[in-house]
């Protein structure tokens, strides 16, 4: 458990502090995955032009950035949520697979609705599916008291592969890959630069963040939620009902994973492909974690994260260096983020201790 | 000189004294008791001993020499062994095997030498007349059995002292009996045992001397033979028990809390309760008095609803309780005191204000319909908060950073203000304060007492329990040995009844 507490890092360092954290292990990760460059015998300069410089120079390669980003704000907020209860969501993953599949059913399967209606209807079946899935594991954790991180793993294989027999199965486009048909124009969201996906889905998000912020910062349930992550022990005998607490959060999360499959299914492709996810759900962990749960970092941190990715393809494209590499830069950040927030939590143990030995009376 | 001597031992937990000043001598080949309540400072002074922790000030002499104890390690070379309350055992090895673990004896090739171990083994238990399976895997044992390995470790380590923490809060009366027929084997060859304990029977059967600490300070040693057990009472709750404090005069209205044939199941560390019985009245307190750990805390938590009753009733203002799921208890009007403030009580990574309504944030004054009315808050908190004197940097500190009598202070603010309670459930509200926040707890519940609100009080302190109650109710063993008037209530017998040593009908 100790891996997961740092994980979560409940001291909750402020807002500065930990954007001065994550500023610096960029920098440190940079230079780190710089060096293994070097030993691969690369140019580093070209390639961090490309990775870090060049998206910039075009609103077409902005554009692209944020279409990248806006399934990331979705699963660091999903993620966020569950953390700030202390709950840890990995099945993020599976229920964004459940939310596109009933996105694109209702999408493809509802017809005669008015174009605003018939996406708020597809909207809402995708949050209820991702939704109610989360409930299950989050069930479990409070009936029986089973790890949400074993359940929340094992549901992913289980609706994943669901959903895959779903469409290979029933609900077939009649082509060679295997997806569904695509939805109807009244369910697609409105695109804002076309050609590239960018929707009204991005502004979604990004609204979402101040839903969340003001959910959690100016609610009873925020205030509560926070409460039970921090000291659940506390919580519960301040007479707070933790158990419907963890349901409330999981149900808000996987609601938020539903998003994200519908945004993708509805602003994105238009319809349901198999495997289409590049593993949004174990990115949002990353993001919620090094957001601190914040939903404004997690925002920041998920346009980061989009910059990477489509600086890794134009790394494939302009280099010889693989897109899989930005990877390893991305895990650099990670992991010094969550050594550093490990180092800042045991301080006050660490000068406790100092303290204790200096005083050590020597006989 | 052959022993332990202690000198001077201070230890603070950052401006909390655990001990103060504790100098004592143990002669070599007795067994000597270490009695007191829990936070006494019992197991502090022993994990000083054992190399665990470090004093802040003070020295340890083993056989006239000055020990330096950086680690259990260094214990060990001094001949210091411990036996803790939780046993360090890996329960998938056999005996043996974890008898020798960190120390096996190595044949051909650097393969353990079984026989060889084996061989040491069944010696050392021979010398000391303990018996043991050494083939049976550990975590198929009793517990009894397993504490017996771990004093097999000890002396396989050879040690000379040999200290047990709390070793019979997990055995049963038979198997009890065995251990202070091996305590008495080991002090035949000429072992010193150290026990820590804070059960009066067993102190009084085994030990040569008893050592009592209260709160830290060291009350005094005493030969066994010269003890009794209401002298070693006397010292361990207090040496002036005082009666002057009365409890203030309130003429109690009608019946909040009704408690009747209270049970719950009995676990591995606790008795449960048995047939509790009792009324507790508007503008009257109760106190609960009981050395720690004789079911006080089950009581309150099965109140609370934390806890699985199996049987009997309890209602609140003539509403049943036992049932309904805790938050719905609590939201019924219980205020609660807990015993834990940093635990149960604080979130301490949060600010000041969060937790001063922690619990109540969907109430009418603080909370519009769907968000926290931040500024009205803030105002209501405020004024909440002086009124209970709490100094404070600002409300957006956190609350970790406030004094311990400034934190209880914010519970109590939190539980007697925010919250709408007829009931107040106070768990030793007063431990760990200085002399002005006792004062100012003790003027708080008669306060609320005035207002006609009905306080259980559950204490360990019986100064305190004798100063606020009107009516005690004496806990042994999970059972109510008798409910005492005040103004009948004589401090021995009390002591007596908290030892279980006569047993009065309960006139609830």
């Amino acid at each position: 458990m100790s891996i997961l507490g740092a994980l979560h890092n409940r001291r909750g360092t402020g807002a500065l502090t930990q954007a001065a954290i994550v500023a610096v292990s960029f920098l440190l990760a940079l230079a780190a995955g710089g060096l293994l460059l070097l030993m691969q015998g690369h140019d580093v300069l070209p390639i961090y032009y490309y990775l870090l410089i060049q998206p910039f120079t075009s609103p077409d390669s902005l554009v692209k950035v944020l279409v990248k980003a806006t399934p990331l704000i979705f699963a660091g907020l999903s993620v966020a949520i569950a953390f700030k209860c202390d709950v840890f969501n990995i099945g993020v993953e599976g229920q964004l697979y459940a939310g596109a599949l009933a996105a694109a059913a209702l999408g493809a399967g509802v017809s005669g609705l008015p174009p605003a209606l018939h996406v708020l209807v597809c909207v809402l079946g995708a949050m209820l599916t991702g939704g109610v899935l989360a409930l299950i594991p989050a069930w479990l954790k409070v009936r029986f008291r089973v790890h949400e991180v074993i359940s929340t793993i094992m549901m992913n294989y289980v609706i994943n592969n669901v959903v895959t027999l779903v469409i290979v199965d029933y609900f077939r486009h009649s082509g060679p890959t295997p997806r569904t048909p695509d939805v109807l124009p009244s369910a697609r969201m409105t695109q804002l630069a076309p050609p590239s996906q960018l929707n009204t889905g991005f502004l979604l998000a990004a609204a979402l963040c101040v839903v969340l912020y003001v959910l959690v910062q100016r609610t009873p349930l925020g205030w509560r939620i926070d409460a039970a992550g921090k000291n659940l022990c506390a919580a519960r005998y301040s007479g707070i009902n933790s158990k419907r607490l963890v349901l409330t959060a999981m149900l808000i999360s996987g609601a938020l994973a539903g998003l994200l499959g519908a945004e993708r299914v509805l602003g994105g492709f238009g319809y349901l492909q198999v495997n289409f996810s590049p593993g949004y759900g174990y990115d949002g962990i990353a993001i919620a974690t090094i957001a601190n749960n914040n939903p404004f970092g997690c925002l920041l941190m998920a346009l980061l994260m989009g910059l990477l990715s489509y600086g890794g393809t134009n790394l494939n494209i302009m280099t010889d260096v693989p897109s899989e590499w930005v990877n390893v830069l991305s895990a650099l950040i990670f992991v010094f983020v969550v050594a550093a927030n490990a180092v800042i939590c045991r301080l006050p143990a660490l000068r406790e201790k100092r303290r204790s030995m200096k005083r050590r009376v020597q006989p | 000189m052959q022993g332990i001597v202690m000198r001077g031992i201070t230890k603070d937990f950052s401006g909390k004294l655990a001990l103060r000043d504790v100098s004592l001598t143990i002669a070599k080949g007795t067994v000597h008791a270490i009695a007191g309540e829990n936070g006494a400072g019992k197991s502090t002074l022993m994990n000083i001993l054992s190399g665990a922790l470090a004093p802040t000030a003070g020295e340890v002499l083993v056989d006239g020499r000055a020990a330096v104890l950086r680690g259990p390690q260094d214990a060990g070379a001094y001949g210091i062994g411990m036996v803790y309350q939780h046993f360090m055992l890996i329960p998938t090895l056999k005996v043996w095997q974890n008898i020798i673990l960190g120390m096996e004896p190595t044949g051909f090739g650097g393969r353990i030498d079984k026989a060889a171990a084996i061989r040491r083994i069944t010696e050392t238990c021979e010398t000391y007349g303990i018996s043991l399976d050494l083939e049976k895997t550990v975590g198929t044992m009793t517990v009894g059995e397993q504490q017996r390995i771990e004093i097999l470790k000890v002396l396989m380590r050879s040690s000379e002292y040999i200290i047990l923490d709390e070793p019979t809060a997990v055995l049963t009366p038979q198997e009890t009996e065995r251990l202070c027929g091996n305590i008495r084997s080991l002090k035949a060859m000429g072992k010193t045992i150290l026990f820590i304990s804070h059960k009066l029977e067993e102190v009084l059967g085994i030990a040569d001397e008893i050592t009592v600490l209260r709160l830290g300070e060291h009350m005094g040693t005493v030969p066994a033979r010269e003890a009794t057990a209401d002298r070693l009472i006397q010292m361990m709750v207090g040496r002036e028990v005082k009666t002057t404090g009365y409890p203030l005069a309130v003429e109690p209205g009608a019946a909040v809390l009704e408690v009747e044939k209270l049970r719950t199941e009995r676990t591995a560390f606790a008795a449960g309760l048995q047939d509790i019985t009792f009324t507790l009245r508007s503008g009257e307190v109760l106190g609960v008095a009981g050395v720690d750990g004789n079911g006080q805390t089950e009581l309150v938590d099965a109140i609370l609803g934390m806890l699985r009753t199996s049987g009997g009733s309890i209602r609140k203002d003539g509403r049943e309780l036992t049932g309904r799921s805790a938050p719905a208890i609590r939201a019924s009007g219980i205020a609660l005191i807990p015993p834990d403030r940093q635990k149960q009580g604080l979130v301490l990574d949060s600010s000041i204000l969060r937790n001063a309504v922690l619990g109540c944030e969907s109430g009418r004054r603080l909370c519009g319909r769907f968000f926290l009315k931040r500024r009205a808050m803030e105002e209501q908190v405020l004024r909440m908060l002086e009124a209970y004197d709490v100094r404070m940097p600002s409300m957006e500190a956190k609350v970790s950073e406030l004094s311990g009598g400034n934190q209880q202070k914010v519970i109590l603010a939190r539980e007697c203000g925010f919250r709408e309670a007829e009931l107040i459930l106070a768990v030793n509200p007063t431990r760990g304060l200085d002399v002005g926040a006792i004062e100012f707890v003790y003027e708080h519940i008669e306060e609320q007492k005035r207002s006609g609100k009905a306080v259980l009080l559950v204490s360990t302190e019986l100064s305190e329990i004798l100063r606020l109650s009107d009516r005690i109710a004496v806990f042994f063993k999970g059972r109510c040995m008798g409910i005492i008037p005040r103004d009948r209530a004589d401090t021995a017998e009390i002591g007596r009844l908290m030892m279980g040593l006569a047993e009065k009908e309960a006139d609830a």
